[in-house]
């Protein structure tokens, strides 16, 4: 068998691990690229007998919501996509907690080898919209000391083969908009996870002092110990994105990769001016998450309401329905620009004016 | 700005209903029909599981000289795209099943 290992990060506990999480990858292949195609027709069918537009909205798909949840496909479908979720995430955990105390002593070892980048708080206070068991995953991001190596193998059967040398966030780091005036110092990566997008930002800004944020401190661990095994040097920050504890004007640019959509609405105010206040006159944001748009053709409204619902998603249609680039003009920032990527995703660009 | 947002309920678009703790929603008309496809998964999985192992186990025999490869007539562990195709059509015969259901059954 080929050993799945992507370089960057460790192998799963045990050689059944490793193929169960390539059976889950296939499963989730099989259920997006050769079964939803045909779902995707049946529910524009349903939607086109009842005389609904190509593209509709969450009002026009909750007329339909009905009929397409009676359709046996479809409830076959969700079935499948949410099983596979859960069977791979439980897999994962249990493997990985019936050697916790090596698993934490790894967290550990990298904390004592690689002291004064990993900032935390023993008393920070995490919401509890941060709590949630974000994807099905048990725990969510906060709930176990090992949830990001879980979040790692988990997230593998979701990019389903495409990111194993982290080439999405190389992407990522590749579409960012960066200052005019070619000055960067301080770049912050807000949401980090397990800071994938992080290490590439310093290995494609080497000169750069880089910083990644996140709220669930065992995602951080993971992250530091991931970053010292690859000998790059970044720092890993436990805080709010909308109380990051910078200075102002501290950064000259600023990445949020998939954060917005997992945040409450009521925050998302509160953190586009915490992301104004410590970028720099001249600084630049990216913002890439899930677009932002009213109107959806109805199988995108099918997948949508399924993941917020039953893959954990819960603040996700808020983030959909929102309109995210007049938050930004409305809060101060300019140029600001949507851009469609090879991916679901989109990118706004935004810059703090000079 | 965000007009939409008024016509929908409020908690709707802040937090979606999710499921309560220890619930499972059934998609499928009757409950048993979802435990039994998730049985079919798990089942897929452990097979899987083993016939990895075992392909692992027939490689090294031979690696080691224990077997030649006239006794694993099969055995092409080298072959990548048919071990993967391998496991797309275990995956396909689980599942079309379920993707050619149509509503009339």
């Amino acid at each position: 068998m080929e050993q799945r290992n992507p370089g960057k990060h460790p192998h799963p506990p045990r050689r059944e691990d490793a193929s169960h999480m390539e059976y889950m990858t296939e499963v989730r292949n099989f259920a997006i690229r050769s079964w939803f195609p045909e779902i995707a027709g049946e529910v524009g069918g349903i939607a086109a007998q009842a005389g609904m537009p190509a593209v509709i909205d969450a009002d026009q798909y909750a007329e339909l919501a009905p009929e397409i949840d009676r359709s046996p496909a479809v409830a076959g479908w969700k079935r499948v996509m949410r099983s596979q979720q859960q069977l791979a995430w439980q897999k994962l955990q249990d493997s990985y907690a019936a050697d916790r105390e090596f698993w934490e002593g790894r967290l550990t070892e990298a904390e004592e080898r690689n002291p004064g980048r990993l900032h935390y708080d023993p008393d920070f206070h995490v919401p509890e919209s941060a709590c949630e068991d974000i994807h099905l995953q048990p725990g969510g991001y906060c709930g176990d000391n090992l949830a990001g190596f879980v979040f790692y193998h988990g997230t593998r059967v979701f990019y389903q083969g495409d990111n194993d040398k982290d080439e999405i966030h190389e992407a990522c780091v590749e579409d960012m908009r960066l200052p005019a005036d070619g000055q960067v110092r301080r770049i912050l990566d807000l949401g980090c996870s397990i800071g994938q997008c992080t290490t590439v930002l310093k290995e494609r800004h080497p000169q750069a002092e880089v910083w990644g944020l996140d709220v669930a401190l065992p995602m951080l661990r993971y992250a530091h110990m991931r970053a010292t095994d690859m000998g790059v040097d970044v720092h890993f920050q436990q805080a709010l994105a909308e109380n990051m504890q910078h200075d102002d004007d501290s950064f000259d640019a600023v990445l949020a990769y998939i954060l917005f959509h997992e945040v409450p609405e009521h925050t998302f105010e509160p953190i586009v001016r915490e992301m104004l206040r410590v970028l720099r006159p001249g600084g630049t944001l990216t913002v890439i998450d899930t677009p932002n748009s009213t109107v959806f053709p109805s199988p995108n409204w099918m997948w949508k309401t399924f993941d917020a619902r039953y893959n954990c998603e819960p603040y996700s249609q808020a983030f959909g329905a929102f309109d995210f680039a007049a938050l930004l003009e409305e809060v101060g920032f300019e140029d600001i620009r949507k851009e469609t990527t090879n991916t679901f995703l989109l990118n706004t660009l935004a810059t703090k004016p000079g | 700005m965000n007009s939409k947002h008024d016509e929908l309920s409020r908690a709707q678009v802040e937090r979606a209903a999710l499921p309560g703790p220890g619930e499972e929603p059934h998609f499928l008309p009757h409950p048993v029909m979802d435990r039994l496809l998730e049985a079919v998964i798990v089942l897929g999985g452990e097979l899987w599981i083993e016939r990895d192992r075992r392909r692992a186990l027939e490689s090294l025999l031979q690696s080691k000289g224990v077997v030649t490869p006239e006794e694993i007539e099969t055995h092409s562990e080298s072959d990548a795209q048919g071990r993967q195709e391998e496991l797309t059509a275990l995956i396909t015969r689980l599942l079309d099943p379920l993707r050619t259901m149509r509503a009339d059954g």
